[in-house]
């Protein structure tokens, strides 16, 4: 049987709007990051007390992980066949910047735990595979810039016979506030296929 | 097939393949104990790259950080003895780090961090693929301590979309004040040289590396080749930092990588082997549920210490040439049973007539990952 990799859902967090399948969901009118994220948290009714543990980064894929899977998923059912990928344009260099405040003078030297083991852009992914029981592959990439083709390339060769679908996407904190997120779903029928230039249309369409 | 045709390690040990597995194979041990070093207050054990820059080896491109030159050295040995292009467009360059040159960060201004592009993994691996003159963009991996075993198993998926015939998969790490401290602040290190899967285990050692091995698409390989035959990785779903208690990530990659194999076919296991108390019981539980308890066990890290983002490549690039000369290795550091399920965990040498190996990690965010070779 011929298998099509759609894309099931997207979603898509840029200048203080949330986009779910190309349509605006929220605007939040904060230019301050933090305190976006915040507004989102509790605009989304999510209670979910690690949220407030996380760094920035894992929180920004997290909402945009609710966006697309709240109310979709049984998270008590384990899933090892959903697979995590992201991409970012500066890995954890926001949370490596706190960090390094705290090490940065011998006369205030505390380093944290807790700050450390977020200084790690994979971490976003682990934080996302516990809140919905995601046994699958799970992974950071780096790239300079935003590549659909790339993202493509990449997922698709993750998709062997123990993946059924794969939660996908760009999640940048540190050069901007931005999360591109997508669920792609392996099918019998076509339906939107996941190819560079549908991921690019409905990126742009929440311009 | 994907075959490891090429391979370099530059670690505490040397600046070769053969060097490192010398001194592994007797042994010895880079690790040494550094006081006030980075500024640090507390004293610390490490394996480091104490001299970067040995005769002959200086200096690869001034342009570039140290870590960035040690990669490049490492690629330009790993590619003396095999039939590769660097610079050809169906070559693809894999670079794979935890860190990076984050020691920059350190003398950063404050708010300039984000216009320091040598802050930036992405730059990092276009600097070294601009050395070989790659027209490709590099793909980066950073997946934390499975990072360099999971860019392997990047590449092999690469090769096998035949998009490339060689993939260059380089993994390197440089230790600093933010990484010394960091698992400083975890109290994950240990006073001594560690003591992988011992009953007296009591944490890691870090360490310096950079690896290199030159995978390429082969229809029938050479003796003397290793073959990536699988790999899976698996998350565990349960702590981003704490090690699963059922092993479930890593049992399942397990699982994978053996569906339709024979496990006696398997000479040796080489585990992550950090040496801390609840990954080393993590790994004996992975194992004992997969079924695997009864094969060897070693773990490489008394010798090498963990080298990170590198530590995939270094410990299977070990692992392929023991295997190569038909010899489990032992492990070093370790001398009793220390994990509730019991391992045959390695004290000597071994001789084997089997043909493959396991390597497998665990990282941080809950990520395993485990790689079938097999010689040919």
């Amino acid at each position: 049987m011929t298998a099509y990799l759609n894309i099931q859902s997207s979603c898509v967090i840029r200048r203080q709007c949330v986009f779910k399948d190309g349509k605006k969901r929220f605007e939040i009118q904060l230019p301050d990051c933090p305190e976006f994220l915040s507004a989102l948290y509790r605009e989304l009714k999510t209670d979910y007390r690690k949220f407030f543990k996380m760094d920035r980064l894992s929180k920004l894929a997290f909402l945009a992980s609710e966006v697309l899977l709240s109310g979709q998923t049984d998270r008590n059912l384990p899933r090892p066949d959903v697979a995590i990928i992201l991409f970012n344009r500066s890995a954890s260099l926001d949370a490596d910047s706190v960090y390094q405040r705290s090490i940065m003078h011998p006369e205030d030297y505390y380093p944290s735990p807790s700050e450390f083991v977020y200084t790690l852009p994979n971490i976003m992914t682990g934080e996302i595979a516990i809140r919905h029981g995601i046994f699958g592959e799970t992974a950071c990439f780096i790239s300079e810039r935003f590549d659909p083709a790339e993202l493509c390339r990449t997922v698709t060769a993750v998709f062997d016979d123990t993946v059924q679908e794969c939660l996908c996407g760009w999640v940048e904190y540190f050069t901007g506030c931005e999360a591109m997120l997508f669920r792609i779903v392996k099918e019998t029928e076509p339906s939107k296929l996941f190819t560079p230039e549908n991921i690019r249309r409905l990126v742009t369409c929440a311009e | 097939m994907i075959c490891i045709t090429g391979n370099n390690i530059i670690s505490s040990l040397g600046f070769t393949t053969g060097e490192n597995y010398g001194k592994v194979q007797v042994g010895i041990s880079g690790v040494r104990r550094y006081s006030g070093l980075y500024g640090i207050p507390e004293p610390f054990m490490a394996a480091l790259i104490e001299d970067k820059a040995p005769d002959g080896a200086n200096h690869p491109d001034e342009f570039c950080s140290p870590l960035e030159q040690t990669a490049i050295l490492s690629i330009r040995r790993a590619l003396q003895d095999v039939d590769v292009d660097p610079a050809h467009p169906r070559t693809l360059f894999v670079f794979s780090s935890t860190k990076g040159n984050v020691e920059y960060l350190a003398t950063a201004p404050s708010g300039a961090a984000a216009v320091d592009n040598r802050l930036y993994l992405w730059h990092t691996a276009q600097r070294i693929a601009h050395h070989f003159s790659n027209p490709n963009i590099p793909v980066v991996v950073s997946n934390a301590c499975i990072s360099g075993a999971y860019a392997m198993l990047v590449a092999k998926r690469e090769l096998e979309a035949g998009r490339y015939d060689s993939a260059v998969v380089v993994g390197a790490d440089h230790l600093s004040k933010f990484i010394v401290s960091g698992f400083q602040s975890f109290k994950a290190l240990s006073g001594g040289i560690c003591k992988p899967f011992d009953a007296l285990r009591d944490g890691l050692n870090l360490g310096e590396a950079a690896a290199t091995v030159i995978l390429q698409k082969k229809a029938k390989p050479c003796g003397g080749d290793t073959v990536l035959a699988a790999g899976a990785a698996c998350n565990d779903a349960n702590h981003i930092s704490g090690p699963s208690r059922t092993g479930e990530g890593l049992y399942l990659a397990l699982s994978r990588i053996m569906r339709g194999r024979n496990s006696s076919d398997i000479a040796f296991i080489n585990a992550h082997g950090t040496a801390t108390l609840y990954n080393d019981e993590m790994e004996a539980i992975a194992l004992h549920r997969a079924g695997l308890d009864a094969i060897p066990v070693n773990g490489l890290k008394a010798c090498l210490g963990h080298t990170l983002g590198a530590a995939g490549i270094v410990e299977s690039i070990i692992s392929a040439t023991a295997l190569q000369h038909g010899t489990i290795l032992k492990t070093t550091g370790y001398s009793s049973q220390g994990t509730s399920y019991p391992l045959p965990v390695t004290t000597e040498n071994i001789p084997t007539e089997k043909n493959g190996f396991i390597k497998m990690l665990s990282g941080f965010g809950g990520c395993n990952i485990a790689l079938l070779f097999e010689k040919v």
